[in-house]
């Protein structure tokens, strides 16, 4: 096993969710309001297409009735500009990022350097 | 009504330290977290109908616990943000001054991060999300999420030269 | 008619320049570049400029984090970043570093971080644009033994939107106040 993935077994094994503190859902409990929540739903998988069924459908429909150039300019401005938010992200990411790592190293330089 | 808060209970329990551990290390304080976990319960309730699956639960619970423990740090006292205070925060860094409770080295480690590469390592080791699931967790850009992740093992590799000998040895 | 054709090309010209100004080139030697992507094992290359900005903007959602970033953005005119990882060191030389470095000499450029480090870590900088005393640029150059990253916003940089980059940063205090006090001299 090579280092990398000894270091990732560490992070595994270290990282196991840790026990919520003692009385915790006593406590939450306490905090819910008088008035009950809605019913518990059971576990209903079949319920996860029909939203799904229902918004294609919607989506067929319009497409149909408003005609496909128009939507399609859109869609394709749309899609152009998810990718260019991501990557705007992206960019301010690693900006903040390398700004972080150089500016650590000058923490830790400056420690050593007076310790 | 009795069934549904033993229901609501039994959530709780079963989840309870998924988000409390998600809140506490991102955080760093126990305190804090506990009132975040809490938060998250209480949203819970309010949205209990809304939730479709054991699934849909549990991937709801990790968005919501990133979310509410980076708001809180967000919102605590300026003064990791001004630039006068930035020499308080250079003596935290040296983690002989953290004022935190912490259990583990790693969960110190962890603390050196930036609170998003916080939340990106927790749901890759603490909850085994694979990237794209957690891209969707934090509606997150993919290549944002394994930049982040690189970034954070790199990090965490360095602390653990000097600190980790001895849990490295373990394996 | 010939006047008027005269005056046409000059009107043009004066677009086109005015469309030349606006449009940042980034600092980044060109050949330099495809080198080290040639010779990375993994590059992200990112360029925005204010036109992109300006759309990728539109579509930055109400979370906390797009707030965040589109607040950046209405004050700058691009960003750039270049981020290369090597399988091994020495894909790149210290003339290389220096190279791209010696852009950032001129008057309006000032020298806020310099670290070159004893344990061959590599070395790192920042350098911040000043204009009327208001910081307008800045550039960061963080290289490592198997890793470099370059980052250049062009744009109105407020001292204080640096610790809103993400996460926490840890300046020792003469820096942080001298970048906060040469922006708002």
């Amino acid at each position: 096993m090579d280092e990398h993935e000894e270091f990732e077994r560490l992070l595994h094994r270290e990282l196991q969710a840790r026990e919520a503190p003692a009385g915790f859902s006593a406590r939450v409990m306490a905090l819910l309001p008088q008035t009950p929540a809605a019913a518990i739903p059971q576990t209903a998988p079949q319920r996860f297409w029909l939203p799904a069924l229902r918004w294609t459908a919607a989506a067929l429909a319009l497409m149909g009735i408003a005609g496909g150039g128009y939507w399609e300019h859109q869609r394709m401005e749309r899609i152009a500009g998810e990718r260019a938010r991501g990557q705007v992200i992206l960019a301010l990411h690693i900006s903040a990022a390398t700004l972080h790592d150089v500016l650590h190293k000058v923490v830790k330089d400056t420690k050593g350097d007076t310790e | 009504m009795a069934g549904s808060t033993l229901e609501f209970r039994e959530i709780v329990e079963a989840h309870q330290a998924r988000v409390y551990s998600i809140a506490y290390r991102i955080l760093g304080d126990r305190g804090t977290a506990e009132e975040v976990a809490q938060d998250v319960f209480l949203e819970l309730y309010r949205a209990i109908s809304s939730i479709a699956s054991d699934e849909h639960l549990t991937a709801w619970l990790r968005r919501v616990a990133v979310h509410r423990a980076t708001d809180a740090l967000r919102r605590r006292p300026r003064a990791l943000y001004g630039a006068a205070e930035f020499a308080d925060w250079m003596a935290k860094l040296s983690h002989e001054a953290a004022s935190f409770a912490l259990a583990s080295e790693v969960e110190k480690l962890l603390l050196t991060l930036p609170p998003t590469q916080r939340a990106v390592v927790l749901l890759r080791y603490q909850e085994d999300l694979a990237p794209p699931e957690i891209a969707e967790v934090l509606a997150m850009p993919l290549a944002t999420v394994k930049s982040h992740l690189q970034r954070a093992l790199k990090s965490l590799r360095a602390g653990a030269q000097d600190r980790l000998k001895e849990y490295t040895r373990r394996g | 008619m010939k006047r008027l054709s005269v005056l046409t090309v000059l009107v043009w010209c004066m677009v086109a320049l005015a469309a030349a100004a606006q449009s940042i080139t980034p600092p980044f030697p060109v050949s330099l570049e495809k080198e080290l992507a040639a010779r990375a094992s993994d590059y992200t290359e990112v360029s925005l400029d204010k036109k992109m900005l300006a759309f990728a903007g539109k579509f930055l959602s109400a979370d906390a984090d797009d707030v965040e970033a589109k607040q950046m953005l209405a004050t700058l005119n691009g960003i750039y970043v270049r981020e290369y990882k090597f399988d091994k060191p020495g894909q790149y030389t210290t003339v290389d570093l220096e190279h791209i470095r010696s852009q950032f000499n001129g008057s309006e450029w000032s020298p806020m971080v310099r670290e070159r480090s004893k344990k061959g870590e590599g070395d790192s900088d920042i350098y911040v644009r000043l204009v009327d005393g208001k910081m307008q640029g800045m550039f960061v150059q963080d290289a490592g033994p198997n890793d470099l990253s370059f980052v250049y916003i062009d744009g109105a940089l407020n001292p204080a939107e640096l610790s809103k980059l993400d996460g926490s940063f840890g300046i020792p205090k003469g820096v942080a106040k001298r970048a906060a006090k040469e922006g708002t001299k």
